[in-house]
C-alpha cells in the first residue's frame, strides 16, 4: 500500500474508533499494519489464517472492542464458512478490510480469479461494501462501514484495489 | 474410568465468578453446559473450529476477566492453528478445555477423529507454545487438572479424554438472543456501552 494511503486509512481507523485488529499479513498493506502494530492505542494480533481472525474479532467485539480484521481477498474467501458460522448466525459486527487481488489493472494470473469471485462473494454473504478507488474515498468508506456495521450487527467490508498498492507489489 | 464431562462441568463452576466467562463448542458440549453451568456469562453453540478463536478474542479485551473456551477434538482439529496465535498474544486469562471423545458428533455415533489414532492435542498444544498443557483420563483426576488449570497463567490448555453420552437438551434461545444477554452481561462487567444506542 501506498505510504500516503497507508497513512489516510490508520488515520481512519482511529477516528472511526477502531482498537482492536487481527491481521493475516498481506504484502499489500504492509505499510498498514506496520503502522497499526506499532499503534499503542491498537490490540494489535497476527493470526495464522483469515478464519481464525474472523472468530478472534468476533470474540474482540463481545468484550467490548471495535474490531476490524485485515486481509487479502484470497483469505476472505477461506474465511466465508467463519463470517457465516459467526459474526452472521450470532449477529456480531467487524470491519472487513480487504486487499483487492485480481481486480482491475492486477498482472498476477493467479490472482484473477479471487477478483472475479470477491465481490459475488460479498453480495452472497450479504456483506455490505465499499471499494476505495482515491485516498479521499477513505474517511467515508472506513467511518461510514463502522456505523453501519454496529447499525446492522453484521460483518461490513471495505475494498482496496490494485492501484493503492505500492508498486511492484 | 474415561472422564464424564458433566463432572468436569460440575467442578469448573467452582473456579469462575460472576464476571468470568464461558464459550462452549456446539453439541453436546453446549447441552451438558446448559444443563450444568448455565449462567448469563455463557456463549453457547459456537461452531466448529471457532470456539477458542473467539474466546481469544474475549480474552484479549477483556483482560480482568477469565475466559475459558470449552472446546472440542473435532473442533481443533478443523483450526488448530489458533494453539499457536493463542500461545503468541500471551492471553493470560485464556483457559481452553478441549473434550476429547475421540470421536466427531459423538453423541450421535459419528465417525472416529484423528484422536482416536494417536493425534495428541495436548502435545500440540505444547509444540505451538502453550506449555502449560495437560490431559486428564480418568475421571478421579479431573478435580486436580482443574485446580491445576486455574493455578498458574493462560494461555493453558486441558485436554479431558471423556466417555460418550447421549445428548441432552440445550438452551431454547438462539445465537442472537444469546448475544445480546452476553454483552448485556459484559457492559455491566466493563461498566460501558458496547451496543450503541441507535440514532433518533
Amino acid at each position: 500500500m501506498k505510504d500516503d494511503v497507508a497513512a489516510e486509512a490508520h488515520k481512519c481507523l482511529t477516528e472511526a474508533g477502531v482498537d482492536f485488529v487481527a491481521c493475516m499479513p498481506d504484502s499489500a498493506f504492509l505499510e498498514l499494519y506496520q503502522r497499526l502494530e506499532a499503534d499503542s492505542a491498537v490490540r494489535y494480533l497476527q493470526v495464522a489464517n483469515e478464519s481464525d481472525g474472523v472468530g478472534v474479532c468476533m470474540g474482540a467485539w463481545l468484550g467490548g472492542g471495535c474490531p476490524a480484521m485485515l486481509m487479502e481477498n484470497t483469505g476472505f474467501a477461506l474465511s466465508c464458512y467463519a463470517l457465516l458460522r459467526g459474526p452472521a448466525a450470532f449477529g456480531v459486527p467487524m470491519l472487513l478490510l480487504i486487499s483487492y487481488r485480481g481486480g482491475f489493472g492486477d498482472q498476477r494470473w493467479f490472482s484473477v480469479p479471487f477478483g472475479w469471485a470477491t465481490e459475488p462473494l460479498l453480495r452472497s454473504l450479504r456483506i455490505q461494501y465499499s471499494v476505495v478507488n482515491e485516498t479521499g474515498d477513505m474517511a467515508h468508506a472506513i467511518g461510514g462501514a463502522v456505523k453501519s456495521m454496529n447499525a446492522m450487527q453484521a460483518p461490513v467490508a471495505v475494498l482496496f484495489p490494485p492501484a493503492l498498492f505500492s508498486e511492484g507489489k | 474410568m474415561k472422564v464424564e464431562r458433566r463432572a468436569v462441568l460440575e467442578r469448573l463452576r467452582d473456579h469462575l465468578t460472576d464476571n468470568d466467562i464461558v464459550v462452549s463448542a456446539l453439541a453436546g458440549t453446549t447441552a451438558d453446559t446448559y444443563q450444568v453451568l448455565h449462567r448469563p456469562e455463557n456463549l453457547y453453540l459456537v461452531g466448529l473450529g471457532m470456539v477458542t478463536q473467539v474466546s481469544l478474542g474475549i480474552a484479549l479485551t477483556l483482560p480482568d476477566s477469565k475466559v475459558v473456551s470449552l472446546d472440542t477434538d473435532g473442533s481443533l482439529l478443523l483450526a488448530p492453528s489458533i494453539l499457536a496465535v493463542a500461545a503468541a498474544s500471551g492471553a493470560e486469562n485464556l483457559r481452553i478445555i478441549v473434550f476429547d471423545n475421540e470421536q466427531l458428533f459423538g453423541s450421535r455415533g459419528g465417525a472416529p477423529s484423528q484422536t482416536a489414532a494417536g493425534a495428541d492435542l495436548t502435545a500440540m498444544a505444547r509444540a505451538a507454545g502453550i506449555e502449560r498443557a495437560d490431559t486428564v483420563a480418568d475421571d478421579g483426576g479431573v478435580a486436580a487438572a482443574l485446580e491445576w488449570l486455574f493455578s498458574g497463567p493462560g494461555p493453558a490448555l486441558l485436554t479431558a479424554k471423556i466417555a460418550l453420552a447421549a445428548r441432552t437438551e440445550g438452551p431454547s434461545m438462539d445465537g442472537q438472543e444469546n448475544k445480546y444477554r452476553l454483552v448485556r452481561r459484559i457492559e455491566a462487567i466493563r461498566g460501558r456501552s458496547i451496543l450503541a444506542p441507535a440514532k433518533p
